[in-house]
């Protein structure tokens, strides 16, 4: 096993063992059943202890793997993946990640409380995340192009153009949609 | 017989036969597009199948089932990345051979053996599904309860990667079924004091969180690859009769294996495509010709993930059993139709059962029909930027999952699971176990109360069920099969180690 896999099983194994640990925990008073042998109780307790068992196993291993190995080995297919990134020019953006799930999360919380309407939020928030994807360039680009009007910029800023002409078109047009023709009740604001 | 009849002449009506269409070109869209997968449009779509009727629904789902998996040869042939995971063993003999200046012949043999595999597993899904439905008509709790525990059992074991992180992610799954109201006593149960939790996680947002939501965040991490353009021709594209004849066997074999492998609770096309390539590499007189561009290869490896499908359906259509992770979602939206899935839908709801069978077939022509013609056009939209894409479909999820109830909740439990998703993806834990565990939980637990209530608890009558004890006795098998290979991989392992200072010592 590879040892930075090991790392992130621990991580995660002890993760798994509380949540199964607090599922214990709730439903240890449930009543027996009354009508039928089981009650509502063993099924999930089973489950848990199972899922617990298994955890260890993992943890055990991870353990001895990180024991055996100080530091951490590259597989041939780890190095040949890199080695095709890093001729390709490409890397990875793990932060990307992070804020993809926070402006999801910020956009669900303004839906939620209800301060705008749909079209208004989901527009906003599609420009901000293609933007934030695209990166910076094309947004330079377009603020270059519409304070000094230079054709040249045109092709670099085009992204950002298409950008808000998706955010637009998909914000006001699945608000239109979905509650002219599927009528779905969506946040009104 | 009049209902496989009736259930054609339905779908030659414009509109089952437009959505029909619709499916299998957002299918082949969605597969021909690194990152996006036929499990999450199926998803995605299934909130827009609440106003249709359920025949409708199902022939659309069909069809982007169908289109999803065969999408993916085309970035496995052209890109060398699978559109979709069942594409993975179609890049080793589509790339080199595109490379090799015949991408058109790369992708019609792709196309064609996609097609015939289709057929070959739908004689076998219309052949074997009436009768087996009358079979697990006799079956009773025990029997249900042991199947669907081999089900999972088999999925874990069988699945990519360690068979512990499989039976745990197929436990998590199982576990995330439990909160809300018990149904056989009415009792609420882990629900930590939420209200909201009081019917349990829905299917939706769970499915949707998974499978949608995580790949977008892991889709997100890579956002600046693009994609080598390649030029593609439609030279050599059509396929000739004489080439079909001479891939026949190689067809017939791997299109066999696919609806095995397809048969079996769980186990996706990806795997059907392994078995049927590594069959045909092991069979072949010129094996190593493989993964340099051999046509048998594309062959057997596209025959047997499309013939998958129709195998997968086989025992969701009769036993209400999962055959893989896209059929859990075709089984979820049966329950969102209010249809019972099993072996009383071809009594109860003649119409969806046979509908399941007849959409499949014309999936297949028009998916063959789409794919030989505009494949080439097809092709450019795996170079539209992820930016936008991503975006889209994230606001599709919200949407989709808010118009399941009207409630913030389950948006909240969608973005939840996509992190569960992402988490479990990032510590190489199968997803696949997780969400069938999640939907077979209700079904294993209802029919072992059951089981427990006729016995007055004793757990050893399920050996007085003949059924149920061979179902016991795969899962056991199943559970020790992949200990029993380790440890034959090991002892091979340390067998090479023992030989290797004695061969330096002969060549000393």
């Amino acid at each position: 096993m590879d040892p930075s896999i090991a790392k992130r099983d621990i991580g995660l194994m002890l993760f798994i063992i509380a949540a199964c640990i607090a599922v214990l925990v709730e439903s240890w008073d449930l009543p027996p059943g009354t009508f039928e042998p089981l009650g509502s109780g063993p099924v999930p307790q089973a489950i848990a202890f199972v899922i617990i068992g298994l955890c260890l196993i993992i943890l055990l291993r991870a353990l001895i793997t990180l024991a055996r190995h100080a530091a951490p080995t590259k597989t041939e297919e780890q190095l040949a993946l890199e080695a095709e990134a890093a001729a390709s020019g490409f890397h990875a953006r793990p932060w990307s990640a992070v804020a993809v799930l926070a402006f999801s999360g910020l956009y669900v919380g303004i839906l939620y409380l209800g301060l705008f309407g749909f079209g208004v939020v989901t527009t906003v928030f599609l420009l901000f995340i293609i933007l934030f994807l695209l990166g910076a360039a094309p947004v330079r680009a377009f603020l270059s192009l519409i304070t000094s009007f230079d054709r040249a910029h045109w092709p670099a800023a085009k992204p950002a153009v298409i950008a808000i002409v998706i955010s637009v078109v998909m914000g006001f047009g699945c608000e239109f949609i979905f509650t002219e023709v599927f009528y779905v009740d969506l946040p009104t604001g | 017989m009049a209902d496989f009849f009736a259930a054609f002449s339905n779908l030659f009506q414009i509109w089952p036969l437009t959505l029909l269409a619709i499916g299998v070109s957002l299918g082949i869209v969605v597969g021909a597009i690194p990152g996006l997968t036929a499990t999450m449009l199926i998803a995605l779509t299934l909130p827009l199948t609440f106003y249709m009727e359920s025949v409708n629904a199902i022939t659309l789902l069909v069809g982007m089932y169908v289109g999803g998996i065969s999408g993916g040869l085309i970035t496995a042939t052209l890109l060398r990345m699978p559109g979709t995971p069942a594409s993975i063993m179609t890049t080793f003999d589509g790339f080199p051979l595109a490379r090799k200046g015949q991408p058109g012949r790369a992708l019609g043999v792709g196309i064609t053996s996609s097609f015939i595999g289709g057929l070959i597993s739908w004689c076998f899904l219309a052949g074997l599904s009436p009768p087996l439905a009358k079979l697990a008509l006799r079956f009773g709790p025990w029997e249900y309860f042991t199947m669907v525990l081999m089900a999972l059992v088999m999925l874990a074991s069988l699945a990519q990667g360690s068979m512990i992180k499989g039976l745990i992610s197929g436990c998590l799954g199982m576990l995330f079924a439990m909160p809300g109201m018990d149904p056989s006593l009415g009792q609420m149960r882990l629900t930590f004091g939420f209200h909201d939790l009081d019917a349990g996680l829905k299917l939706l947002p769970v499915l949707i969180g998974a499978f949608a939501i995580s790949q977008i965040i892991k889709d997100a991490v890579e956002i600046d690859w693009r994609p080598k353009m390649m030029s593609v021709s439609r030279r050599g594209i059509i396929v000739g009769f004489q080439d079909v004849k001479r891939h026949g066997i190689n067809m017939l074999r791997s299109g066999c294996i696919g609806t095995w492998i397809g048969l079996l609770p769980g186990i996706g096309a990806n795997i059907a495509a392994m078995m049927a390539y590594t069959t045909t590499k092991n069979l072949s007189k010129e094996p190593q010709k493989f993964g340099t561009g051999h046509e048998p290869g594309i062959v057997s490896a596209e025959t047997a993930n499309n013939s998958s499908i129709g195998g997968a359906m086989i025992p969701l259509i009769t036993m209400g059993i999962p055959g893989s992770v896209v059929d859990a979602i075709l089984l979820g939206a049966l329950i969102i139709h209010n249809l019972q899935p099993g072996p009383l839908l071809f009594t109860t709801n003649p119409e969806v059962a046979y509908g399941f069978i007849s959409s499949y077939l014309i999936a297949n022509f028009i998916m063959f029909g789409l794919m030989l013609f505009a494949v080439v056009h097809i092709a450019k939209v795996m170079y539209i930027p992820k930016s936008y894409l991503l975006s889209a479909v994230l606001v599709f999820c919200v949407i989709g999952t808010f118009a399941l109830g009207n409630r913030f909740f389950d948006v909240w439990v969608m973005l939840a699971f996509g992190l569960i998703g992402f988490g479990l993806e990032y510590c190489k834990v199968p997803l696949g176990p997780f969400v069938i565990g999640f939907v077979l939980s209700p079904i294993a637990e209802e029919h072992l109360r059951s089981a427990l209530m006729m016995a007055e608890g004793n757990f050893l009558d399920v050996f007085n069920r003949p059924v149920a004890v061979v179902f016991l006795a795969v899962s056991a098998l199943s559970l020790l099969w992949p200990l029993y290979q380790e440890r034959l991989a090991r002892r091979q392992r340390e067998a090479l180690a023992a030989a290797e200072p004695l061969c330096q010592n002969d060549s000393i």
